[in-house]
């Protein structure tokens, strides 16, 4: 029987600085590892410990995976330390993840903050690859405390120039370079012209962001079961076993992370 | 399927064993002052049937506390458990199993520790004979006496024991080590069902003398009982030591650690407490559950709301093993009392 706690050996094949506190981590897993967009994995550091992960990279590649990584923790400290060719561990994928089918004929309105669009740059790159065309047109909100703390500074330039695309970009705090929008992520959805009624809002960011974020698109008149949230909560097993990312009636890891509002509006502790 | 049912002397159930025993690791309870804990024999004969349950839950050997999950990388190992006889263990130990099978063995992924584990494991339960001041298995509609979970049980009456199989390697082991035993005859049913009536009595009298009636009667809107005092006062007298999440026979909740070895890695999975301050805390330190009280709270909540939802069931046996291990003599009856 296959145990379902145990680590595929990967290797660190590159590293990228994306701010001076994130990283974007490429691994090579020794058996490709099939996921689906907003699916997470469990990143071991050998000897040390692990913690959960949403990729960054496009579901349509199995061989490497993205890992896009703010040094926050105990084992993202460590993990910032590693250079290319060390090796780690990951298990998975677990979770829910977006339900493209659900967006399909929708405007997809995606607003992140930080490194919370690690993710969403995992999405992205499913609705752009999407087979069947179904996605026409998608509107990227994102901010960051800083010019510099923008993760992804090549790729939004060229998403930039997509067609299916509009980007609008904002930082908390401007500097001498910085000629965009300056203030928090939410100011940019007023800039946006979309039928609330056929679009689907996705949001990942820190969690004061996600209140902000849940609370402006409710007042935009988005309904709660069109508001697809991230949760980010401590998980261990991944398997809904262990406990630590309980939701009310919910496992983060297993129901989620990848919540529609309506489901977990309410319950305590979502916005901490 | 109604099995059967013999009566045995002590010698006897010894006899069955000692047969059950060969080859196998045997875990049982034994006195000690006024307590029973669960032990590794040296003899047999040093095992007590145990009029009430033991310190420790019977998880601590199916689950325990600190479990090794082998090396990695490298090719991966068959995951084996012991053979193992469990004797002495009463009804509120074998309610674990509604939960931790369910949790463990239940869904996508199966936990293969936990099942090989489950799966070897010979037990051997009895009725409780008498009650300890904290049980109140009555409350949750359970009983003192095993009604299922077990391979063989044991029912003490007067001048010896019945003891019924619950299960066809219960049978077997029977027919292997009881032959010659005769069947129960109705008195001596009969003296069994008394004694059971006149447990759960005692245990319902120790119910009601706490002001409690039963779990079924009772108002269930836990999750509508975030905001009740409870939690606060009793968090006052909470040390944060997660003994209660420790000893409960229905807490799961554990941690993956990771060990360097000389040659690569060793895996271990550790049971962890929701009353310890980091339990839900994420990386940047947002915590869903910063005070005390959110975290006692939680644990009840868990029992109380989760399980119900997810099994119909509260995730609890009535041990009352909580309140007895609790530094801060947070009574699981009177917070139930208050709430419910």
């Amino acid at each position: 029987m296959l145990d379902p706690y145990r680590p595929v050996a990967a290797k660190l094949e590159r590293v990228i600085d994306e701010t001076p506190n994130i990283k974007t981590f490429t691994i090579k897993p020794e058996q490709p590892i099939e996921f689906r967009t907003g699916q997470f994995v469990e990143l071991a550091l050998p000897g040390f410990g692990e913690a959960p992960f949403t990729p960054s990279s496009s579901p349509s590649v199995s061989e490497r995976m993205d890992l896009t990584i703010m040094d926050a923790g105990s084992v993202t400290s460590r993990l910032h330390k590693l250079k290319a060719g060390a090796m780690v561990g990951v298990r998975g994928p677990y979770g829910a993840c977006y339900p493209l089918d659900e967006f399909a004929g929708k405007t997809v309105l995606i607003v992140g903050g930080g490194v919370g669009l690690a993710p969403l740059r995992s999405l992205l790159f499913a609705l752009f690859e999407d087979a069947k065309g179904r996605f026409e047109r998608i509107v990227l909100c994102y901010g960051a405390r800083s010019p510099q703390d923008l993760v992804y500074k090549d790729s939004l330039k060229r998403w930039g120039e997509k067609k299916q695309l509009e980007l609008h970009v904002s930082v908390d705090v401007g500097d001498d370079t910085w000629t965009g929008k300056v203030g928090v992520v939410t100011i940019l959805l007023d800039d946006v012209q979309i039928d609330i009624k056929k679009t689907a809002a996705v949001a990942c960011g820190p969690p004061v962001m996600m209140f902000f974020a849940t609370k402006k698109l409710l007042d935009m008149g988005f309904a709660d079961s069109d508001i697809y949230l991230s949760m980010e909560k401590n998980m261990s097993c991944g398997l809904g076993k262990c406990g630590h990312c309980r939701l009310g009636p919910y496992y983060a890891c297993k129901d989620g992370p990848v919540f529609t509002y309506d489901k977990i509006k309410g319950l305590p502790g979502i916005w901490d | 399927m109604s099995k059967k049912i013999v009566f045995a002397s002590d010698k006897a159930l010894l006899h069955i064993i000692r047969g059950v025993a060969k080859g196998r690791e045997v875990w049982g309870l034994k006195k000690d002052n006024d307590e029973l804990h669960v032990v590794r024999p040296e003899n047999l004969e040093d095992l007590d049937q145990g009029s009430y349950r033991a310190v420790e839950p019977i998880k601590s050997v199916l689950f325990p506390a600190r479990e090794d999950l082998g090396s990695w990388p490298g090719p991966e190992k068959e995951i084996e458990a012991p053979g193992r006889l469990l004797v002495g263990f009463k009804a509120c130990d074998l309610g674990t199993f509604d939960f931790l099978d369910h949790v463990f063995l239940a869904g996508d992924f199966v936990d293969p520790f936990y099942k090989a584990a489950r799966e070897n494991a010979f037990i051997i339960s009895s009725d409780c004979t008498a009650a300890k001041e904290v049980c109140f298995c009555t409350y949750l509609s359970r009983k003192p006496h095993p009604e299922k979970g077990y391979d063989l049980n044991v029912s003490p009456i007067d001048g010896g024991n019945l003891i019924e199989a619950g299960s066809e390697a219960g049978e077997q082991a029977l027919k292997e080590f009881g032959a010659g035993l005769s069947e129960a005859d109705k008195e001596r049913l009969a003296a069994r069902d008394t004694r059971r009536a006149e447990m759960v009595e005692l245990v319902q009298g120790q119910v009601k003398e706490a002001g409690l009636s039963t779990w079924e009667d009772a108002s269930h809107d836990f999750d509508k009982k975030f905001s009740h005092p409870v939690w606060h006062e009793q968090a006052e007298k909470c040390v944060e030591c997660g003994a209660c999440n420790f000893i409960c026979p229905t807490c799961h909740c554990f941690l993956l650690c990771e060990l360097e070895e000389k040659e690569g890695f060793k895996r271990f999975k550790n049971w962890d407490a929701c009353l310890y301050p980091a339990f839900a805390r994420v990386a940047g330190g947002a915590n869903p559950r910063k005070r005390r009280s959110e975290r006692l709270r939680n644990r009840f909540d868990k029992k109380f709301s989760f399980f119900v939802q997810e099994l119909g069931i509260p995730a609890c046996t009535g041990c009352g093993r909580c309140t007895e291990a609790c530094a801060g003599e947070i009574d699981i009856k009177e917070v139930l009392r208050k709430v419910c």
